[in-house]
């Protein structure tokens, strides 16, 4: 990386900051963190191949005027 | 090592769906998108028309990986990690480039400067390749679908 003294001196401080605040981080993340549960993953695809997700939403809009798309 | 993911990319990343260079590179690296790019893909996903090259491409994904794709929208994947304005504005104003970018192009290549990552974009921007060639910042353009 081709940088300046002065602009070098500002990336410097903005990286010290950065990882004081935890926002760089120096280890990438496994994929097993994903914040989704396993258990929530497969209950959200029940409910939409059981067509219990497209009932409520069409509930819901049936109820309410805004939410009409025709 | 670091990736900078543009909005494209984003989605590959939320659908599982990353593929050759781009699954090992994620495989071996702290993975960053911008602001800028996690709006366009997040306003997508909330009101995009659907006909769009963000939003077609959520809208054709089979209904439950829609699901889960606007949940990891709506609250990030903590494997995807941003830097706001604090300090990515200094430097953004800070670069100096042969041409001057505009916000979305300043905000990629502060970030990238700081992580010392590679930036890696689905969508060609002659500008800011030209850019990160002038810092030497490595910039990675991932073959399209």
């Amino acid at each position: 990386m081709k940088l300046d003294p002065e602009f070098q001196a500002l990336v410097e401080r903005a990286r010290a900051e950065a990882r004081e605040s935890g926002e760089l981080r120096d280890v990438p993340w496994s994929a097993s963190e994903d914040p989704l549960p396993a258990e929530a993953r497969a209950a959200l695809i029940d409910w939409v191949e059981s067509g219990d997700y497209d009932r409520a939403v069409a509930e819901i809009v049936a109820d309410d005027p805004d939410l009409a798309t025709e | 090592m670091a990736l900078v993911v543009d909005d494209h990319l984003l989605i590959d990343l939320l659908a599982e769906d990353a593929r050759g260079w781009l699954a090992e590179a994620v495989e071996a690296s702290v993975v960053y998108t911008t602001a800028s790019w996690y709006y366009r893909v997040a306003n997508a996903a909330g009101r995009g028309s659907g006909s769009g090259s963000l939003s077609g491409r959520i809208a054709t994904m089979p209904a439950p990986m829609q699901l889960v794709v606007r949940d990891r929208i709506a609250r990030l994947l903590e494997s995807i990690e941003l830097i706001g304005p604090r300090r990515l504005v200094p430097l953004m104003a800070g670069l100096r480039t042969p041409r001057r970018l505009n916000y979305l192009g300043s905000e990629a290549l502060a970030l990238a400067v700081l992580t010392e990552a590679i930036i890696a974009v689905r969508t060609d921007s002659p500008l800011l390749r030209e850019a990160c060639e002038a810092l030497r910042v490595d910039y990675h353009l991932v073959g399209a679908r």
